[in-house]
C-alpha cells in the first residue's frame, strides 16, 4: 500500500527543493532583471529592456571612484591581514598546551564579536591613536576584521604539515626562514588563496567598518546606500548586478584554482 | 679506525622523563651501525640528538672530532633519512635532490650532473621530472636517500626508513642499502626495531632498552654471546629457563632449575655462587630424543607443531610449566603429534648462563 504512494512523497521532495532554491535566487533574480528595464520605476509590469543603466552606472565618476577605493581598500587590507595572519597562525601552532588553546580563543575573538561593535570600537580605537577616518583608517578596520580568518584558515592546514618537512629542509642545510619560505609556504598556498579571496570578499563587501571609519571616499556599499536614501533608481541595481558578477567570478577562479593545485598532489 | 661521531655521557628528558641515561656510543669511521630496540627505548632520539634535531640535556655529541652538541642541523655535517622519506611533495624528484646543494650555491651544472650521478646510483633514471605522488614506496625510499647522500655528509642516518614498506621490497631494499653503504664508503646510522633488518645489514648492532645501551657488537657476537636477558630475547629467540647458580668453573656454570640441574657457558657478567640466573637456549641447539640423553635434559610434551618451511617450531611444555620452542627442519626429520613425553637435550657450550 505505501509503495504504490512513494512516487507522491518524491514528487513532494522535488517541489520543495524547487521552491526553496527559488526562495533563494528570485530576489537576486528580480534584481537583475531590473537593471534592464527602460523605466525610472522599479517594479513589474516591464515594457522594455535597455543597457542604459549600465552605461550611466559606468560613467558615473562618484561609482568608478567608489569602486577603486574599494578595491584599493580590499587589495591592501588583504595583503596586510594575509601576512600578519599567517604569522599569527605559525606562531601559534609553536604553543603549547593552554597557551595554545588561550592565544587560540584571544584569535577567535573578533570573529564572535558582532559586525556593529566591531565597528564602533575600531572607530574609538582609530580616533585614541588618533588615526583621521578614511581610507587608512578603514584598511585598518578591514584587515583588523580579516586576520583572524586568514589565521583560522592557515591553521588549518598548518596543522597538517608534517614536522618532517621543515626538519628535512633544515637538514639539508636550509635556515629556518629558508625552510619557511621553500617549504611552509607553499604548503600553505591554497589556503593562502583561500583567505586572500576570503579577505578581498569580506572587504567588498563590508558596511558596518566602511561606515564608521570612512571619511569623505566612500566605499561601494557606503556609496550605494547613500544613492538609496536619495532614492531608489535601477542604475543601482546595474550596479549590484555588475558585484555580483565579480563575486561569482572571483569564486568560480578560486575554486578553479584550487582544484587545480588538489590534482597536482 | 678512526671514530666519525662520539656521544659522550648524553643524557635526555622530555619533561621530567629521562629517555637517555648517560649513553656513549662511538660510530667507526665507515662503519654500518644499527640502533636496535623495542619502541620507546630511545634509539630514534638518539639519532635526532646526532642530527641536530634534539638537544641533549648534558652530555656531548662530537662530529669528526668537534664539538656539535649545540650546532643547528642545518650547520651539521650529516643528513636524515626519514621515517616518512619527508620528500617535497611540491618538486620534482630533481628538485628534491638538489635541494641540498642548491642551499651550499653549488653552481647549475655541478647541481645537474650530481643529481644524474645519485640518480643512477638509487638506480632511479628517467624519474627526474616526476613528483613524489606519482612514484611508488620503494622509489620514494631512494629518491629520499639519494636527496640525503646529494651533500656528502660525513655521517648518513636513516630512521627506520623501511618501516613503510612491504615485506619484499623491505628484503630487496635492504641489500640495496648495504651495498649503497659500501659503494659510498660513509658510516650509516640506522635505526629500527626489527632485529633482522638489524642483522642483516650492519657491522655493529647497539642493542638499546629504557635509554641504556644493552648491548653493542657484529651480529655474530650479539647472537652468539648475548650478556643479558633481554639481549638474548630481542636477538632471535631463547628458551630461558631460570634458576640458582651452584657453581662456576672453567667458564662453565651449572645451575639448578626446577626438576635437575642445568650445565651452560657463562656469560661475561660477573657471577657468583648462589645468584638468581637464567640459561638461555636457542631453539635451533635444542635436540629431540626418546630416551634421556647425557647431560642437560629436560622432559616435556608436545604442544603445538607449527609448520614454517625449512625452519619450522616445535612447542613443547614440562611439568614445571616451561614451555620450549625448538626448530626443525621437517624435510630431515618428523615429529609426529602425540601425547607421549619425550627428552629435550642440548650441548653445555650451545646454553648462556646470565644474571636472571
Amino acid at each position: 500500500m505505501t509503495r504504490s504512494f512513494a512516487w507522491v512523497g518524491s514528487w513532494l521532495l522535488q517541489a520543495y527543493y524547487m521552491l526553496f532554491v527559488a526562495f533563494l535566487v528570485l530576489p537576486i533574480f528580480v534584481m537583475i532583471l531590473m537593471s534592464f528595464k527602460n523605466s525610472e520605476f522599479l517594479g513589474f509590469p516591464i515594457k522594455g529592456l535597455t543597457l542604459d543603466w549600465y552605461g550611466a552606472a559606468l560613467a558615473d565618476p562618484a561609482i568608478l571612484g567608489a569602486v577603486a577605493t574599494t578595491a584599493f581598500v580590499a587589495a591592501v587590507s588583504t595583503l596586510i591581514a594575509l601576512v600578519v595572519g599567517t604569522w599569527a597562525a605559525v606562531a601559534l601552532e609553536r604553543l603549547q598546551g593552554l597557551a595554545k588553546a588561550v592565544a587560540f580563543v584571544i584569535l577567535c575573538i573578533p570573529l564572535a564579536a558582532p559586525g556593529i561593535i566591531s565597528a564602533i570600537s575600531l572607530r574609538i580605537f582609530a580616533f585614541d591613536i588618533g588615526l583621521e577616518l578614511g581610507v587608512p583608517a578603514i584598511i585598518m578596520a578591514h584587515t583588523v576584521h580579516a586576520v583572524p580568518f586568514v589565521s583560522l584558515m592557515v591553521l588549518a592546514r598548518l596543522s597538517h604539515l608534517p614536522k618532517s618537512q621543515t626538519e628535512a629542509a633544515k637538514d639539508l642545510g636550509a635556515s629556518p626562514i629558508t625552510a619557511f619560505c621553500l617549504i611552509t609556504l607553499p604548503f600553505l598556498k591554497p589556503s593562502l588563496i583561500g583567505a586572500s579571496l576570503f579577505g578581498l570578499l569580506l572587504s567588498m563587501d563590508d558596511f558596518n567598518r566602511s561606515f564608521f571609519l570612512g571619511g569623505f571616499e566612500p566605499t561601494l556599499p557606503i556609496l550605494v546606500f547613500e544613492r538609496m536614501s536619495t532614492g531608489i533608481s535601477p542604475q543601482i541595481n546595474a550596479i549590484a548586478s555588475i558585484v555580483l558578477l565579480v563575486t561569482l567570478s572571483m569564486g568560480f577562479v578560486g575554486e578553479r584554482t584550487l582544484r587545480r593545485i588538489g590534482a597536482r598532489k | 679506525m678512526t671514530d666519525i661521531c662520539v656521544l659522550r655521557d648524553i643524557t635526555a628528558r622530555y619533561g621530567d622523563v629521562t629517555v637517555i641515561d648517560r649513553l656513549n656510543l662511538a660510530i667507526p669511521e665507515g662503519a654500518f651501525v644499527t640502533l636496535l630496540g623495542p619502541s620507546g627505548c630511545g634509539k630514534s632520539t638518539t639519532l635526532r640528538m646526532i642530527g641536530g634535531f634534539e638537544t641533549p640535556a648534558a652530555g656531548q655529541v662530537l662530529l669528526a672530532g668537534k664539538d656539535v652538541t649545540h650546532v643547528a642541523p642545518n650547520h651539521r655535517d650529516t643528513n636524515l633519512v626519514f621515517q616518512d622519506y619527508a620528500l617535497f611533495p611540491h618538486m620534482t624528484v630533481a628538485e628534491n635532490i638538489a635541494f641540498g646543494l642548491k642551499r651550499k650555491g653549488a653552481p647549475r651544472d655541478v647541481i645537474r650532473q650530481r643529481v644524474d650521478e645519485l640518480m643512477q646510483l638509487v638506480r632511479l633514471p628517467d624519474m627526474a621530472q616526476r613528483l613524489p605522488a606519482m612514484l611508488s614506496g620503494g622509489q620514494r625510499q631512494r629518491v629520499a636517500l639519494a636527496r640525503a647522500l646529494a651533500r656528502d655528509p660525513a655521517l648518513l642516518l636513516l630512521d627506520e626508513p623501511l618501516g613503510a614498506l612491504d615485506a619484499k621490497l623491505r628484503e630487496e631494499m635492504q641489500h640495496e642499502l648495504k651495498s649503497l653503504q659500501r659503494a659510498t664508503g660513509k658510516a650509516f646510522v640506522f635505526v629500527t626495531h626489527d632485529q633482522e633488518e638489524a642483522l642483516t645489514m650492519s657491522d655493529v648492532v647497539v642493542v638499546m632498552n629504557k635509554g641504556r645501551i644493552e648491548q653493542q657488537g657484529a651480529p655474530v657476537e650479539l647472537y652468539r654471546d648475548p650478556q643479558s636477558r633481554f639481549v638474548a630475547s630481542f636477538i632471535g629467540k631463547s628458551n630461558f629457563f631460570e634458576g640458582r647458580l651452584q657453581e662456576a668453573s672453567a667458564g662453565i656454570g651449572r645451575v639448578e632449575v626446577a626438576g635437575g640441574t642445568l650445565s651452560a657457558r657463562l656469560g661475561s657478567a660477573p657471577l657468583k655462587a648462589g645468584d638468581a640466573v637464567v640459561v638461555a637456549v636457542r631453539p635451533e641447539k635444542v635436540a629431540l630424543a626418546t630416551e634421556r640423553p647425557q647431560g642437560n635434559a629436560i622432559e616435556a610434551r608436545l604442544q603445538s607443531l607449527s609448520y614454517k618451511g625449512a625452519k619450522s617450531t616445535a612447542l613443547f611444555a614440562d611439568a614445571f610449566g616451561r614451555r620450549i620452542e625448538m626448530d626443525f627442519n621437517p624435510e630431515e626429520r618428523r615429529i609426529e603429534a602425540g601425547d607421549s613425553s619425550v627428552w629435550l637435550g642440548w650441548q653445555d657450550a650451545d646454553g648462556i648462563v646470565l644474571a636472571a
